[in-house]
Parts: C-alpha cells; sequence; structure tokens
C-alpha cells in the first residue's frame, strides 16, 4: 500500500474508534475495545503492517499519524473508563450513614477530681506543691499540734470518727502542715488536697466523709503577713471563679490561726445580687450575695512551737477550703449525695 | 443566737439601719446568717379581757369565755387553751381579723356554741413558737385597744453564729459592745443599774466548795416571799424573739439576764434543799442523778454535781434535778450565780449527749467576772416581777480572784504580721474602744518602739497572746483596708510529688481506654469488706475499724476498692448501663499494731462487664470477655511503661475458677480476671464482671523509664508461619519463650495468629499457630540460616514440650 492509503486507512481506524470508545456503555465494552485497535494482534498493528515498504520519510509521517491515533485513543478511553466508573458508582446502593457508629467507651475523670486537679495546676503556678497525709491520724496531728489541745472546746464541733482512743479520721487537711514542717524547715509552700472524716448526719449538704485542700506558706527570716494572704486569695478566687469575682475578705475564727480570715466571693448564680430573676431570694447565697469559700490565717504560734519552730522567727499563713463545696458550686450540684454514689448520668455530664 | 435589735439599743444608741449593722457585725467576723423582722400591724387583734371562763358542754378540753374586746357587748368565745382563766388580758382577734398566718376571723359555731372571735397564743401572733397556750398580756394592758400598742415596734433580729472563741458575745450586751467599737459609740450603763445593782456578800447560808478548780466562785442568795406567775408579755416576747420558752416568771428572769449579760443562773426551790446547804463536788462514781428532761444519768468522779445535805441536785451549770426546780408552789428561792470550769463542763455534755443553754456559755468560758452582777440584775427582777425579799447577804465562795491578763502589744510585730502601717496611737485607741486597757510608756512619742501595755477585760478569755492582740488590731482596722501587695512565688516551683504523677497517669490511661472514673465511700460494711478481702489480700480479713459508727454497714475502712466498685457497678446496671468501664485509684487500709497508723497503700481496681462498645447495633454489642480485658489492662500497662509482666493463673477465692491471673514483674503487681460466680451474685452483680486489682506503689516499682532510645533495624524481616499439634495442657508463655530462646538470636518477633481445639485435632491436644520474624541487624538472612533455626525450634518444642510440626 502506498503512504497515502495508509493514512486513509489510519484516518478511517482513528474514526471509527473514537466513535466506538464514544459510544461504549461498560467498561468490558472499553476493554475490547482496545484490544480490537491496540492489541498485539489488533487493527493498528495490522494497518502498520504495510509500513515497512514505504520510504523512510513516508514512514515517518504515517509513524506519526499511527502515535497520535494511539495516544488519543488511550486517552479517551482513559477517560470513558472514569466517566463509567463513576456511573456506576453513583447508581450503587449507599450506606445509612445516619447509622450510629461503632463507638468505643468514652471516659472521664470524676468532676472532684477534675476539680482538684484544677485547683492544683492554680496553686503550682502560685509556687505551691502538692503533698498529703495519712487519713487516719493520731490526736496529735489532727488536734494537739494545731493549738486544739485536749479539753478545746472546738474539739466537739469537729464531730470525730475515732479508729482508737489516739488515732482519729482526720478531720481536716490540716494536719498535713504539721507533718510538713515536721519533714524540715521553712520556706514551705505547699498545698494538701486530701479526703477528711466528720461523724455527721448524712444529708443534702452533708456527708461524713468529704474533701478538702489547705495550703501553707512559711518563711524564717523574712516576714509573711496577712496582706500577702489577702493577695493571694484573692488572685486564687480569681483564677477559680473567673477574673471578674468580687471578694470579701474578713475576720473569722480557727483555733489554728491568728489572726484569722475567711474569704467571701459574690454569689456565682445571682451574681452577689442576692435576689434571682423575678426577685426572688437567690437560693445558693442565702440572698446575702456572698459565699464563704477559703478560711485562712497566720499560723498559731503555738502550731510553730507544736513542730519545734521559733514563732519570733518564722511566719506563715494557712488556708483551706471544701472542694466539695466549689465543685456543688461551680457546676450547680444540689446533693452532696451525687458526689459519691457515681451514677454515670451524673459522672458523664461532666467532660 | 437571735440578737433583738430593741434589746440591743438598751445598751448602746445605734441608729443605723439593720443592714449596716450586719454589715459592720460581719466584717468584724461576726457574720450574720439573717436578719429576721418581726411584728406585725394586726388589724383587728385587740386586748380583751377575760371575764367569766365555763366549761363547754360537749368537750372537755374547750372552754366558753366572756371576753370583753372593748367593742361595747361582752362577746362569746370559745378557747381550746389550757391557760385560759378569768381575769386574764389576752389577744384577741375580732371578727373580720386576720392573722399574719392568713387565718380569717369569722363567727362560728365549735360544737354549737357560738364563737365571736378567737384568744391567740404566741405562734399564732408570730411572736415566737409557744402554741401550748393563750399568750398573757400585762394585767395593765387596756382593753380594746389594739394590740399592737401592746407589744410595741415591730422589732429585728440579727442571727449570727458566734465564732467558738468568743463566748462574750453569746449575749446582748456582748454583742452591744462590738457594735459601740464599730460605730465608735459609748456602752450605756447596763439597765441593772436601775435595780440597786450591787450584792451584798457576807452572807450565812452553808455553801461548801469541795472542787475550787471546777468551781472557781460561787454565790448563792437566799429570797423568800417569792410569787410564781407567767412572765409579762414584753419579757416572754423577748424570750421568745431570742429562742427561748416562757416558762414563768422566776426561771424566765434567770434565762432573761442569761441573755442578757451571759451569765448562766439557776434558782432552787429552797424548801427542796436538804439541809438547807449547797455542796460543789465531784460525783461519787456510779452516783445515779435524773435530770430536768426526765434521763437518769449515771456519773463519774469526772463529774461535777452542785448537792445540797444529801444528795446531787444537779450537773453544775449544765442542768438540774426536778425535784428542786422552781414549781407554782415555790415561795422561798436559792439563786445561784457561779462560775464552773469549761473542761469539766464540756466533759459533761459530750459524756451525757445533753445541751443547755448554760452548758453552751460555761462550756466555751464565761466572764468570771460576771457572777454578782448577773444576780444583781436578777435580784433586781425578781423585786419587779415576782415580788419576795432578800433573807440576809449572799454568800460567796470563791477559790481566786480573776485577775485581769496584762499583755505586752510591740507595734512593729503588729505590722509585721498584718503588712498594713497602722500608728501606735491608732492601735491603741481601737484596743481601748474594745474595752482593753490600754497604757503607752511612749505616749506622745509617735516612732516609740516600747510595747504598749495592754489589759485584758476578764470577758475576753480568748485574748492570752500578743498575736491575739495583733488579731483586735487588725480586726478594727478593717481587712478590706489591707493593701493588695505583688504576688511572688519567691522561686518555688510547685510540683507534683511522684506518687502522684504516677496517679494522673493510670488516671489518664484508664479514661484515654474508655474508663470512668468514680470516688467512693471509704467507709464500708465490714462484712462486705469481708466478702471482697480474698480477691486482693490473703489470710483472714484485717480491717480497720471505727469506735463509734454512724452505723455498721459504715463501721469499717475500706480494704480494697471492689466493694465500693462493684456497689456502683449493680447501682449502674440496675438503672439501665449496657456496659461498664470503671475504675478508681484510691486509698485502701490496712492495721499496724494497736496505737500506730494503719497503712494506706493506693490501690487501683478497674472494672468491665457488659458491652465491648459503648454504642453499636451490630457485631459491636458483643459482651466482654477475659481477653478483652486482659487486653485493656496490659494497653495499661503499656502506657505505664511496665512490660515485663507475667501473668500467672491464679486459684485465689472470689475469682471464677480458671479465668484469674497473678500479675507480676518479679513481685506481685495486680490480679486480673472473672469475678466468680458466687460472689458476683453476693454483691448483686448478674453478669461477667471483669477486674484489675493492682497497687500502686507496685506499679511504680515495676515500670521502666524511658532512659535511651535503642534503635531497630529498617531491613524486613522474614515471615514463617509454624502451626503445632501440643497437649491441651501447656500453656501459650510456655511455647512462646521456648520459642524466643530457641530462636534466638535471629528469631525477632513471634505472633500467636489461631488457637484450635476440635475437629483434626488428636484428643487431648490443641493446634496453636505462631508467625514468626527473623531478623538480623544490618543484614539480610540466607534461606539456609532461617531453615537452620527452625529445625533447632522444632526439635526443642517436640522434645521439651511434645510438639508436632503440622503439615505446611
Amino acid at each position: 500500500m502506498s503512504a497515502g492509503e495508509l493514512l486513509q486507512s489510519l484516518g478511517a481506524l482513528r474514526l471509527e474508534a473514537l466513535a466506538e470508545a464514544q459510544r461504549a456503555a461498560s467498561p468490558e465494552a472499553l476493554g475490547a475495545l482496545r484490544i480490537r485497535v491496540l492489541g498485539r494482534k489488533g487493527e493498528l498493528t495490522g494497518v502498520l503492517r504495510g509500513l515497512k515498504d514505504l520510504d523512510p520519510a513516508d514512514r515517518t509521517a504515517v509513524g506519526q499519524a499511527a502515535n497520535r491515533l494511539k495516544d488519543d485513543l488511550e486517552a479517551l478511553l482513559g477517560t470513558r473508563q472514569a466517566e463509567l466508573e463513576d456511573a456506576a458508582e453513583a447508581g450503587a446502593r449507599g450506606l445509612d450513614v445516619s447509622l450510629p457508629g461503632r463507638r468505643p467507651w468514652v471516659g472521664r475523670r470524676h468532676v472532684l477530681n477534675a476539680v482538684e486537679d484544677e485547683l492544683l495546676d492554680i496553686f503550682h503556678g502560685l509556687g505551691f506543691t502538692a503533698g498529703d497525709g495519712p487519713e487516719v491520724e493520731d490526736d496529735f496531728h489532727n488536734f494537739t499540734a494545731l493549738n486544739l489541745p485536749p479539753g478545746h472546746p472546738a474539739r466537739e464541733a469537729h464531730d470525730t470518727y475515732y479508729v482508737s482512743d489516739s488515732l482519729v479520721l482526720r478531720t481536716h487537711t490540716s494536719p498535713c502542715w504539721i507533718r510538713a514542717m515536721e519533714q524540715g524547715p521553712p520556706p514551705l509552700r505547699m498545698v494538701f488536697p486530701g479526703r477528711v472524716y466528720r461523724a455527721e448526719a448524712v444529708d443534702a449538704s452533708h456527708m461524713d466523709q468529704f474533701h478538702q485542700i489547705d495550703g501553707i506558706y512559711v518563711e524564717a527570716d523574712r516576714p509573711v503577713t496577712l496582706a500577702d494572704l489577702k493577695s493571694t486569695l484573692v488572685e486564687a478566687a480569681r483564677r477559680i471563679i473567673g477574673s471578674k469575682v468580687k471578694t470579701r475578705f474578713r475576720p473569722g475564727y480557727f483555733p489554728f490561726t491568728e489572726p484569722s480570715a475567711e474569704l467571701d466571693v459574690s454569689c456565682i448564680r445571682c451574681g452577689g445580687q442576692g435576689t434571682v430573676q423575678g426577685g426572688e431570694r437567690c437560693a445558693v447565697c442565702r440572698g446575702s450575695g456572698w459565699l464563704e469559700i477559703l478560711g485562712a490565717g497566720m499560723i498559731h504560734p503555738a502550731v510553730f512551737k507544736s513542730v519545734g519552730y521559733d514563732p519570733d522567727r518564722v511566719t506563715g499563713f494557712a488556708f483551706g477550703c471544701g472542694l466539695d463545696r466549689i465543685a456543688m458550686l461551680r457546676y450547680d450540684i444540689p446533693d452532696i449525695r451525687l458526689l459519691l454514689e457515681n451514677d454515670l448520668r451524673f459522672l458523664e455530664q461532666f467532660s | 443566737m437571735k440578737y433583738p435589735l430593741s434589746w440591743i439599743r438598751e445598751w448602746v444608741d445605734v441608729v443605723a439601719d439593720a443592714e449596716d449593722i450586719a454589715r459592720r457585725l460581719t466584717m468584724r467576723g461576726y457574720p450574720v446568717d439573717a436578719i429576721v423582722r418581726t411584728g406585725h400591724d394586726y388589724p383587728n387583734v385587740v386586748v380583751g379581757h377575760v371575764l367569766e371562763v365555763a366549761r363547754h358542754p360537749d368537750a372537755d378540753k374547750l372552754s366558753l369565755c366572756k371576753v370583753d374586746g372593748g367593742t361595747g357587748t361582752i362577746l362569746s368565745v370559745v378557747c381550746g387553751a389550757p391557760n385560759v382563766r378569768a381575769g386574764m388580758k389576752v389577744p384577741l382577734a375580732l371578727v373580720g381579723a386576720e392573722l399574719p398566718g392568713g387565718l380569717k376571723i369569722k363567727r362560728s359555731k365549735i360544737r354549737g356554741e357560738t364563737s365571736e372571735g378567737m384568744l391567740c397564743s404566741a405562734r399564732e401572733l408570730e411572736l415566737g413558737g409557744d402554741h401550748s397556750g393563750i399568750l398573757a398580756l400585762k394585767d395593765d394592758a387596756p382593753v380594746g385597744r389594739p394590740v399592737r400598742e401592746v407589744f410595741g415596734e415591730p422589732d429585728v433580729l440579727f442571727e449570727i453564729e458566734v465564732p467558738y472563741n468568743r463566748p462574750d458575745l453569746l449575749c446582748i450586751s456582748g454583742l452591744a459592745r462590738e457594735l459601740a467599737a464599730a460605730y465608735d459609740l459609748p456602752v450605756l450603763a447596763a439597765p441593772g443599774a436601775r435595780f440597786g445593782g450591787r450584792v451584798l456578800t457576807g452572807g450565812t447560808f452553808p455553801v461548801t466548795v469541795e472542787d475550787p478548780a471546777g468551781c472557781a466562785r460561787y454565790l448563792a442568795q437566799v429570797v423568800r416571799g417569792i410569787t410564781i406567775a407567767p412572765s409579762p408579755a414584753w419579757l416572754a416576747e423577748r424570750l421568745e424573739r431570742a429562742g427561748m420558752r416562757p416558762i414563768n416568771n422566776v426561771v424566765d428572769v434567770t434565762n432573761y439576764v442569761m441573755l442578757e449579760m451571759g451569765q448562766p443562773l439557776h434558782a432552787f426551790d429552797l424548801d427542796t434543799l436538804e439541809g438547807p446547804a449547797i455542796v460543789v463536788r465531784r460525783a461519787r462514781a456510779g452516783e445515779l442523778l435524773t435530770t430536768l428532761d426526765g434521763r437518769e444519768r449515771k456519773l463519774t468522779t469526772e463529774h461535777l454535781v452542785i448537792a445540797d445535805k444529801g444528795r446531787a441536785t444537779g450537773l453544775a451549770g449544765t442542768m438540774g434535778a426536778e425535784f428542786v426546780e422552781v414549781t407554782a408552789s415555790t415561795t422561798s428561792l436559792l439563786l445561784e450565780s457561779a462560775w464552773f470550769d469549761p473542761v469539766r463542763v464540756q466533759r459533761m455534755v459530750s459524756d451525757h449527749g445533753l445541751m443547755s443553754e448554760a452548758a453552751r456559755r460555761f462550756g466555751r468560758g464565761v466572764d468570771p467576772g460576771l457572777a454578782p452582777a448577773a444576780m444583781a440584775r436578777a435580784l433586781g427582777l425578781f423585786a419587779e416581777l415576782a415580788g419576795g425579799r432578800l433573807d440576809g447577804a449572799a454568800t460567796e465562795v470563791s477559790a481566786r480572784a480573776s485577775v485581769p491578763l496584762e499583755l505586752e502589744l510591740r507595734p512593729a510585730r503588729a505590722t509585721r504580721l498584718l503588712g498594713a502601717k497602722i500608728g501606735r496611737d491608732r492601735m491603741a485607741k481601737d484596743l481601748a474602744a474594745a474595752g482593753f486597757g490600754v497604757t503607752d510608756p511612749a505616749a506622745g512619742d509617735a516612732a516609740g518602739d516600747l510595747p504598749l501595755v495592754i489589759t485584758v477585760p476578764t470577758r475576753r478569755r480568748d485574748v492570752t497572746t500578743e498575736t491575739d492582740l495583733v488579731e483586735e488590731v487588725g480586726r478594727a482596722f478593717g481587712y478590706d483596708r489591707l493593701p493588695d501587695v505583688p504576688l511572688t512565688t519567691g522561686g518555688s516551683v510547685g510540683t507534683r510529688p511522684d506518687d502522684r504523677r504516677l496517679r494522673d497517669r493510670a488516671r489518664e490511661a484508664l479514661v484515654g481506654l474508655g474508663f470512668t472514673e468514680c470516688l467512693t465511700a471509704s467507709l464500708d460494711d465490714p462484712a462486705r469488706l469481708a466478702t471482697t478481702w480474698p480477691l486482693s489480700h490473703d489470710g483472714e480479713p484485717r480491717l480497720v475499724t471505727i469506735k463509734n459508727p454512724a452505723g455498721p454497714e459504715t463501721s469499717a475502712l475500706r480494704s480494697d476498692l471492689v466493694s465500693g466498685l462493684a456497689r456502683v457497678a449493680a447501682h449502674n446496671l440496675r438503672h439501665g448501663a449496657p456496659g461498664l468501664r470503671l475504675f478508681e485509684i484510691g486509698r485502701v487500709f490496712q492495721p499496724r499494731a494497736t496505737g500506730e497508723l494503719p497503712e494506706e497503700p493506693v490501690q487501683l481496681c478497674a472494672l468491665l462487664a457488659g458491652n465491648r462498645f459503648g454504642e453499636a447495633w451490630d457485631a459491636g454489642q458483643a459482651a466482654v470477655d477475659f481477653f478483652e480485658s486482659k487486653g485493656l489492662w496490659e494497653a495499661l500497662f503499656a502506657r505505664l511503661g511496665v512490660d515485663t509482666l507475667e501473668w500467672a493463673p491464679y486459684a485465689g477465692r472470689g475469682w471464677k475458677s480458671g479465668e484469674a491471673s497473678d500479675l507480676r514483674a518479679k513481685v506481685h503487681v495486680a490480679y486480673a480476671g472473672r469475678l466468680g460466680p458466687r460472689l458476683a451474685r453476693e454483691l448483686d452483680l448478674e453478669i461477667p464482671v471483669y477486674l484489675l486489682v493492682a497497687d500502686l506503689a507496685a506499679i511504680g516499682r515495676a515500670r521502666r523509664e524511658t532512659r535511651r532510645f535503642a534503635g531497630y533495624t529498617r531491613l524486613p524481616g522474614i515471615k514463617r508461619d509454624l502451626a503445632f499439634f501440643l497437649p491441651s495442657s501447656v500453656p501459650h508463655a510456655r511455647v512462646e519463650a521456648l520459642l524466643l530462646a530457641r530462636g534466638a538470636p535471629l528469631l525477632a518477633q513471634v505472633q500467636l495468629f489461631d488457637v484450635y481445639e476440635g475437629k483434626g485435632v488428636p484428643k487431648g491436644q490443641k493446634s496453636l499457630a505462631y508467625s514468626l520474624t527473623f531478623q538480623a541487624p544490618g543484614r539480610t538472612l540466607a534461606e539456609a540460616e532461617i531453615e537452620a533455626v527452625q529445625q533447632s525450634i522444632v526439635s526443642a518444642l517436640a522434645a521439651e514440650i511434645g510438639a508436632v510440626l503440622r503439615d505446611r
């Protein structure tokens, strides 16, 4: 065949193959077309068999035309293949994606421990290191060393559980100060979170086991003042409750501190108004607009003496607050018993 | 205590409104819990005069009264009060009146008799809680006038919880002194002065104090010719507003003086005293006394009694016996005004579980200087309200005179503790205003550094050191005025100790594995703890028990966390939870020798039950099994860096036989497995429950900190799968250990991928299939090398455990 005839055959094959590719309705048909035209024994090969008889110049021209046909057909076959696959995919019945996932169990920290962690972080930021002490305490650490000698009237208020004549379930986390001070000399800047016990009748606002965090800051030969205490507690309250909180620092009474103080914060429910919408008395602060959250004071000289510190050289402050109360206030938990009941419908609300 | 403002104003002329007073008191350290307004207008309630009282024909407990209400007609009123009598002046609610509680008075028939009004009790008028009878008004109350004129102005009550160290504030005059200091006002002379004010001593009534430490002062005065009667309305009302029930004029006067001045008094019916004489002595061991509340008390020598010639008549300063109490027929009194030791009174309060208004005050400490003035005040009120005349002077027995304490206050010390600059003159002035005696040896010299000399009033038993005075100075200065100072950490870095960090990491890991943290009670039932004891302990249960528990079910400290967590599991399953992943990390308690603090190791307990997935509708609904739990525990230990645990079979009590393991890293670290069915039933757990019970300290010892990166080879390993028949009794761990030992050093990894027993496997045998990965650092292994190792493995397994290689 002449070069002209070959080019003509190629042109016809090109038209027919491209049209066939456009028409093909399935990937299988595309595959068959590819084999028929481009396969080793396919029609293109057949046409090119005449190539060897041509002049070199003609051979180039025909070869180029053949290559174009091959490239264009391959490209069209690829495009059509994708189109057909997409069409097939689009028609397939999909999953009901609204069905629930196979969800693993989601774990959570207990709300009280979450609050404890948060308070620890706040106090770490203020330079306080965490410590602890035993929950079964001896009389000396729980009472006597804290300026509550036998017969002190305030002991009565502690409603103590006794393990023996000399051992009690600690009624507060304050004995931890004594143990920390016994360990070594000032300076000390520590916080002590933990569980405490009081032999109280259990109701919505009282448990016979609950949680406190105490803190101390003690220095020798460098005065720690009531003003330092106030500034520290106000800062802590801001970080715990929020920067807009109003605070009230006023005298209080604790046997183990002198002077003693209490920190009140503006009620987190009514914002310190004392009333909620409709003019009703706020149930959280009972209308006062204030909540007592922290007891504090300058550590009593008798406490320093009980651990062998020189009260003329050593000064320090201490504070303590109820973790359960903070959690209840913050999350509007109406009943303290919920905290140790561990109903999942309760626990799962805190993420 | 409740403080009526009208009463306070008899002691200090404070004109501020109630809110301002409450604010000042709060800022001085006496938080006002509530401000209560009392008194009403009482429209159509008038003073009635009871003219006649007759029995209701149809009802024993009702009376028919003729009452003059000043309306021009005599009204018929049916009354149910036991104390109604002719001649009484009473509050009469006329038809049309509306009482404070909302009750509207109408003309009515009561059991057939017409009632044209109602006689009112104190409670019905909201004047107090007394509902035992109608309120008796003063005999000179003007008939027909509105009762509000008799009651005087509506009042304001401050409810204050007085700090323990301030018993001096447990009375009207004490609070008035604080207000005087707060408002810079003088304290008015006690109204007692109006009644003569002083008590003459040197009387002859025989008083013996055998225990001067327990009773440092005893005053006794005989009064004769007393007429017992109800108290006048003004007195009854004050008592009720302050929270006490009126009884009769004599008892009410003693209570009135106690509320006003803080000194408890006691009036004996003189004719009931044997002797008559008073002996203050320790009780004899086993002595019996029936107190006013009707309870018989067995006494010890720790108790202080007031006795007459022969018998105890009361617990000193706490509660008397009924047989010496003043009754309607009493005509002669012995009035006691004394000082009792707080420790002794507290001892009686706690031994006998009884609290009285007197004991509350004596137990915290009464001003030892107060006894004569209070007695004088009471005698004056007796004269006014009960008639009677003093029989001679009072007898006084005093162990020691109460000498006021003298302290030094270094102004620099006060400044150093408070962190505020307060001038020494200011300190002196404030202390004087609070009733302290102040001498300034450097007066006029502002820079003087001599200490101030302070005389402490005897009522201020709380002030015993210089630091107490510093607080007093700070209180007067105002804590709200202390300066804000910049916070520094002084170079201190806040951290958590290692054990707490480990606890935090374990908690984080478990939460990440889908476990919810619980906090359970530490006080538990010893019987229940005994059932869970064997799960994590050897031997018989040894518990730390409480001597005074609230009940048997909370009488021991927990010895494990299983009991509490099982309770939580049962509770939540009962409420429909489809599955549970719970944990707690907390202290458990084990006794040591008597008198020693118990051990308080931290236990970690995790519990798994029910569905594998939190939410699922297909295959995910499958229940967990042993290997699910084991996988989770292994993941936990991997997170904690414990990678050398051996899982030895464990046959301890409480665990399901054959499904429990002792986890050891040389020493015991934890137990894990399925709770035994019988114990599970006892714990109300109906579905399989898997537990991990670990000792946190042991985990800490077993964990390995990553010290250094060990590298790994990038060349691909060569895998060979081998399956063996071997006796069913041989555990996988033994096979794995043999494979690793014989395959070393080229065998890098062994992975079990199939366990099969049954068809095609000889009886008594099982098939285990392992995928082995061979690897050598830095080079590619030759086929022949692997073949050689494999041969050695196969023959070793055959020789040591009778394993037969299955056909490939």
